[in-house]
């Protein structure tokens, strides 16, 4: 059944359609695609494909996926740029208003108007949503300067707005810590993470890198008695769950980073047996739904922790997908077209250069707040205390110094490595945002090429503030050389086309 | 005898207001609202000044949204008389304004042989006060129409006629078309003193100073809400004529997914502190629960956070009646505050100092039921300060109806597509919400200027992600159409602006 419209998007119906062009619904089509499912279509509501990779700008992907650490935004274009070369095609601003049991699509695209689509596989790949204040009852005020995390991450990397000059994070979630993080490097003072839970919730990686390295406060077994302001926030009430006075904390930007929900509206719509607690789906070895033709991936299936295995488990749902629909080339998990999946071109950095503006202002800070050198002998008792945690892989070893003054507690040479680095000199990779003029976001996302001291990762990030590039601007040119003196350079980590005027 | 005609540009924003009225309504709240449109109806000029930056903003923002049918007011008061006649004029005006109107029915709860009792009490109070279509069932037949009724129901009140609307729809639709014939609307005007004219003289106008300039007066309408006090202190110089005492109350909002729980509003058997926690189907299929009761001090009339302790006491409560409330599928929490004052019925009279000052005060539950009666009792009020009385010739009913893309057939979504494509660009995921429908409701003529506005006319952000995807789009779309950076967009109240200014440039 061709709707009569359809001659506006294309000659022919597509064979599978993929809801949702983030890392899940992207993996999904793209091995579907080289199973050699004829048309593939990945509908998107967002401007932009790559779902919310976009906006989280800081590193931590792709180590299994890719086998190296890559940023949010690289993620997503290496899996965009995948996509465009395997001939799947992507409609953004696109939004699937419901879908049936029969797989009936109706659909409203910015683009092509109102429009049905029936094909005889879909692959839900809509992701999730963050619960909200009132998914935990936070009581008080609803004043200006409260929002959920991953809001504020859009609102901050992606949009360019500040929000706030004192922050209090309601919930240890991975975001919220993350965005702790980034509120530090952007100048922000965040007074507190406030969980609920005697454990955080996030990776451990996530509370080491992101807290203890800034020196935030984490109040486990705590709660948010109240959020007070009119107009905008003004503080929040803490108190602790063992009892005592509650205490008032001033802030102007309360997140919260609560947990996440799968989005599961098209999933209910088409009478999928969904998850009891979770709300996400009850699905198949082979990824797929109790609804015939229809797969799920990605976290409109279940809340992931890493988007390294949702592209693995959507890679399973795009090839299923396919051999529902008689495509031959289908090979099961684990095959050796699954060894290969995804891992095209590496980004090696072009050579192309954009200088920034403002590049002397940016590369002339102060060295004066260089950690001084440490043996992992002299290491005093305050690193001691806290057992040192891996950030290289998410298995988040803890490690430790032994009576010898040897580490401890590592699995692998990264592992040591990053421990005696660790020890020795603490660093990280910089991740922020440089201004771009020009661009279709005010704001470029960029990092540098290696790890920089971590005493001077605040320093850093104020002084690429100042920094403006023009697009447009591809993956992985130079922004800046020689940040600062410290030999390393800082590079985009996405491709940004010229706004057409 | 005739008038001008109505202005083409409705004058909403101007600031300069030193200028001569036949009546000026102090507050834009349900009141005043349905004020300005019956009086839109007549040659006077009026004009309602808001201290808020939009209308609404007081217990009409917040309260239940029911439209009650009127067997509780106790007979012979303000109350009963108004709630009834109110109740019946909605679904008439529903169609006339164009605003949401949803007749679910009701069902008054008894558990006890004592509460029963007080069920019969309200089958006569209905009785007395003219309700039609009340009846009595027992716990079986109330709960086989609603199955998540609790089995401890001994006997159910029922009545047909309880209705739900969006409180703040109604004021909006009630003023958009006040305003398109020809009453001014000024917002973000805060009245701070008043000089009255000796009580004898019959043409000298009041002098109002307000916080953007001076206005003159033949006849001024209190209708400040829990701010009615404070007005009427104004008036005499000091002392109150009543006093406010406010009443918080509140409420959980749940998702869609919570739809089915109830077809109808459900209440418990009513007590001395009021009609108690209920359990409402919104207009749109959302769940609502509450309120709970608090009386704070006058201090306290903007005080509209939420407390631990109220929510418990509104789950508690509620459970009673419906247990198995899905809480968990909470999407926010508000509260409300209800002006109550030491008389017990509404304050609807002229002040006891000046003939020419009118009170609509005190307009707590059932204030919004009666709001479109009490409209019609103010009119002849003013009748009896203003003998020129005369109906505007050109007086348009009504408003232009919102285009709701959710609520259309696709034939209509095809053809307004065609006509507009920005209908065809989704920006509220939750709520199905096109850029097309947030565009029209900025530019109407009590147009949205902030986010919670939006949310109010077209609901980006009343769903269930509470504007964590929409919020960007809206302030873009906001920013876009008045002209203004997204930095001095605001969430609801001046001051509360949204997002500051991109990193090394202000803030």
């Amino acid at each position: 059944m061709t709707p009569s419209n359809w001659t506006t998007l294309s000659d022919a119906p597509p064979s599978l359609l993929v809801i949702g062009a983030g890392p899940a619904g992207l993996s999904a089509a793209i091995e579907a695609k080289r199973c050699g499912v004829d048309r593939v279509l990945v509908v998107d509501r967002e401007r932009e494909p790559g779902g919310i990779l976009n906006q989280c700008i800081h590193a931590g992907f792709g180590l299994f996926h890719y086998g190296e650490e890559l940023t949010g935004p690289e993620y997503a274009e290496r899996l965009v740029n995948s996509a465009e070369e395997s001939g799947v095609e992507i409609m953004q601003e696109t939004f699937v208003a419901t879908l049936d049991h029969d797989l009936n699509a109706v659909l409203f695209s910015k683009s092509q108007g109102y429009f049905q689509v029936k094909t005889k596989a879909v692959v839900l790949a809509m992701g999730c949503r963050e619960r909200t204040r009132a998914a935990v009852a936070v009581p008080g005020t609803r004043p200006a300067g409260v929002f959920s995390a991953g809001t504020a991450q859009r609102l901050i990397n992606i949009e360019g707005y500040a929000l706030g000059q004192r922050a209090v994070i309601v919930g240890s979630g991975d975001i919220g810590l993350i965005m702790a993080r980034r509120l530090t490097l952007e100048g922000v003072d965040v007074a507190a993470v406030v969980e609920i839970r005697e454990t955080p919730s996030g990776l451990p990686r996530n509370v080491s890198q992101c807290l203890k390295a800034f020196s935030i406060p984490l109040l486990l077994s705590h709660r948010v008695a109240a959020i007070e302001g009119t107009s905008r926030v003004t503080g929040v009430v803490v108190e602790s769950l063992a009892g005592g006075a509650p205490e008032r904390i001033a802030c102007d930007l309360v997140l919260f980073s609560v947990g996440l929900i799968p989005e599961n509206e098209l999933s209910a719509m088409t009478g999928a047996e969904l998850l009891g607690g979770t709300n996400g789906l009850q699905l198949t070895g082979e990824m797929q739904t109790s609804v015939p033709g229809l797969f799920a991936c990605g976290n409109t299936y279940r809340v992931y922790d890493l988007v390294d295995e949702v592209s693995r488990e959507a890679g399973i749902a795009g090839r299923a997908a396919a051999a529902y629909l008689g495509c031959r080339k289908y090979s099961a998990p684990g095959g050796a077209d699954h060894a290969n999946f995804g891992r095209t071109t590496s980004s090696s950095f072009r050579t192309k250069t954009v200088l920034g503006r403002d590049r002397d202002e940016a590369s002339q800070f102060s060295h004066s707040e260089k950690a001084p050198l440490l043996l992992a002998a002299d290491v005093d008792e305050s690193v001691t205390d806290e057992p040192l945690r891996c950030i290289i892989c998410p298995k988040g070893c803890r490690m430790g110094l032994g009576p010898g003054g040897e580490i401890t507690g590592y699995k692998c040479r990264r592992g040591y490595e990053f421990a005696l680095q660790e020890l020795r000199d603490p660093s990280a990779v910089l991740t922020a945002t440089v201004a771009i003029e020009g661009g279709t976001w005010p704001r470029l996302p960029c990092k540098t090429t290696k790890a920089i001291p971590r005493a001077l990762l605040r320093t850093a990030a104020a002084a690429l503030s100042k920094l403006s590039v023009s697009a447009p601007v591809t993956l992985g040119d130079i922004l800046l050389r020689d940040l600062g003196g410290l030999g390393v350079d800082v590079v985009a980590t996405r491709s940004m086309k010229q706004m057409q005027p | 005898m005739s008038c001008g005609k109505r202005s083409e540009m409705p004058e909403t924003t101007e600031n300069k207001v030193d200028s001569l009225y036949d009546v000026v309504i102090v507050g834009a709240g349900i009141v005043g609202a349905f004020l300005a449109y019956e009086l839109s109806k007549t040659c006077w000029k009026v004009a309602v000044v808001e201290k808020e930056p939009d209308v609404a903003l007081g217990a009409s923002k917040a309260n239940s949204g029911i439209i009650h049918a009127g067997y509780d007011p106790e007979p012979g008061t303000l109350k009963a008389s108004l709630n009834v006649e109110g109740s019946r004029l909605y679904e008439g005006l529903s169609r006339e304004l164009s605003f949401g109107y949803k007749k679910t029915g009701s069902f008054v709860v008894a558990l006890t042989e004592q509460e029963e009792h007080a069920l019969t009490g309200l089958m006569e109070r209905g009785r007395k006060n003219g309700v039609e279509g009340i009846e009595l069932l027992s716990g079986l037949e109330a709960r086989s129409l609603e199955p998540s009724l609790t089995n401890k129901a001994l006997r159910v009140l029922m009545a047909k006629s309880t209705a739900v609307v969006d409180p703040w729809e109604v004021a909006i639709a009630a003023l958009e078309s006040a305003v398109d014939n020809g009453v001014r609307l000024l917002l973000g005007t805060c009245v701070t003193g008043v000089s009255t004219p000796m009580p004898g003289s019959s043409e000298a106008p009041f002098e109002l100073e307000t916080t953007q300039g001076r206005l003159f007066a033949k006849v001024v309408v209190n209708a400040a809400g829990v701010h009615a006090g404070e007005m009427s202190a104004l008036l005499s110089g000091g002392s109150a004529e009543f006093e406010i005492i406010p009443r918080r109350g509140q409420y959980f909002v749940l998702d869609k997914a919570a739809g089915p729980l109830v077809k109808r509003v459900i209440y418990p058997a009513p007590s001395a502190l009021g009609k108690g926690v209920l359990v409402i189907p919104t207009l749109h299929g959302n769940i609502m629960v509450g309120p709970d009761n608090e009386t704070l001090s006058a201090e306290e009339a903007e005080s509209v956070q939420t407390t631990a302790g109220g929510l418990a006491y509104v789950r508690d409560r509620a459970a009673l009646i419906v247990p198995g409330i899905p809480f968990h599928l909470g999407i926010a929490n508000f509260s409300g505050i209800r002006a109550e004052t030491t008389e017990k019925d509404f304050i609807i009279r002229a002040a006891k100092s000046h003939s020419r000052w009118i009170h609509a005060a005190g307009i707590k539950s059932p204030g919004l039921s009666a709001a479109p009666a009490i409209a019609g009792r103010l009119l002849s009020l003013i009748r009896e300060c203003l003998p020129a009385y005369s109906l505007k010739p050109d007086f348009r009913p009504g408003r232009r109806p919102r285009p709701v893309l959710a609520e259309m057939t696709s034939e209509r979504r095809r053809q307004l597509i065609a006509e507009n494509p920005m209908f065809s660009h989704i920006v509220c995921r939750c709520e199905m919400v096109s850029e097309a429908e947030v565009v029209d409701c900025i530019h109407r003529s009590v147009g949205a200027r902030t986010l919670n506005g939006v949310k109010r006319r077209v609901r980006p952000g009343g769903g269930r992600c509470q504007g964590g995807f929409c919020a960007p789009r809206i302030l873009e779309i906001l920013s876009r159409e008045l002209g203004i950076p997204e930095t001095e967009i605001c969430l609801e109240h001046i001051g509360s602006h949204v997002v500051f200014g991109k990193r090394g440039t202000s803030l």
